[in-house]
């Protein structure tokens, strides 16, 4: 139970004797136990978290790539002819993956910070 | 057989086990809450939880700890912040300086002067957080004052001369 705490050096001061005599070990008294219980879940959860994040994140983006073309075609539609002009699907594809790589990066952050 | 306080917290890093950080914790539970109950005016409760607080922000932060410096270096720092904390929640300026000692130890002065000795704790209410935490540090503790002021964030200079006020005042109330 000895501590590393380095010892204040040894003085005839009287006031050194009264500090030195004031600063008693106080018993633990179940304060450890305290601690241990009110310690946050263990982190891999938070690494189990990411997991499940990232491969929900790929499944969506896999469902939204595979329903992309429909729903392009319905707004292809709807959309002013001028507009025609841009390469939509490209376009929203690369808005999609976009999305998807910052709310990785943003789940991350969020899992790093937590832990500190 | 012993172990260090490096070897404790390797065990942790690489094992998250919880029986070293356990026993770190009661290797280190006295100098905390005593520390914590100086700077909270001897308020046992207060200054355990602030303690326990402390205790679970060692638990998160253990990993960024570099061992160029001491762990009770590195564990006082983190108890600083955490009663700087509590301090600014309740609208305190942690740390700072107090511009007059409370109304009853003026009058202790009184007493002092007719060489009755203050009990320490008492006398440590004469000093401003800054000293007493400076004084518990360096005189209680034996931080070097580098090492304190590491651990309260301030600079050299400052502790030194805390810890030169703090010890004035104390021997005057204590008249020693």
């Amino acid at each position: 139970m000895k501590n590393e705490m380095p010892h204040p050096p040894e003085t005839n001061d009287p006031l050194d004797e009264l500090l030195r005599g004031a600063d008693e070990y106080l018993p633990d008294n179940g304060f450890t136990a305290r601690v241990l219980t009110a310690l946050p879940a263990k982190r891999r959860h938070a690494w189990r978290r990411l997991v499940v994040l990232t491969l929900a994140m790929l499944a969506s983006a896999a469902v939204a790539a595979w329903q992309l073309p429909a729903i392009i075609g319905i707004l292809h539609v709807a959309m002013p002819k001028h507009w025609s002009a841009i390469q939509w699907p490209w376009l929203a594809t690369f808005a999609a993956l976009l999305a998807a790589l910052a709310s990785l990066i943003w789940a991350m952050f969020a899992i790093v910070n937590e832990e500190e | 057989m012993s172990f260090t306080d490096a070897d404790l917290i390797a065990r942790f890093l690489l094992r998250e086990d919880q029986n070293a950080f356990g026993e770190l914790v009661r290797r280190y539970q006295s100098p905390v809450r005593g520390f914590l109950a100086r700077l909270a005016d001897g308020d046992a409760h207060l200054a355990d939880d602030l303690a326990q607080e402390t205790f679970v922000k060692v638990w998160k932060k253990l990993g960024t700890f570099r061992s160029d410096a001491k762990f009770s270096t590195w564990l006082f720092g983190i108890a600083c912040n955490e009663w700087r904390m509590h301090a600014r929640g309740r609208k305190e300026l942690a740390l700072e300086e107090l511009a007059e000692p409370p109304a009853e130890l003026a009058q202790s002065e009184a007493a002092t002067a007719s060489n009755l000795r203050l009990d320490l704790a008492a006398a440590m209410k004469w000093l401003t957080t800054a000293e007493r935490a400076a004084i518990v540090l360096c005189c209680q503790n034996g931080l070097s004052h580098d090492e304190a002021a590491q651990a309260l964030g301030c600079p050299l200079g400052t502790v030194k001369t805390n810890v030169l006020r703090g010890r004035e005042k104390l021997k005057r109330a204590l008249a020693v």
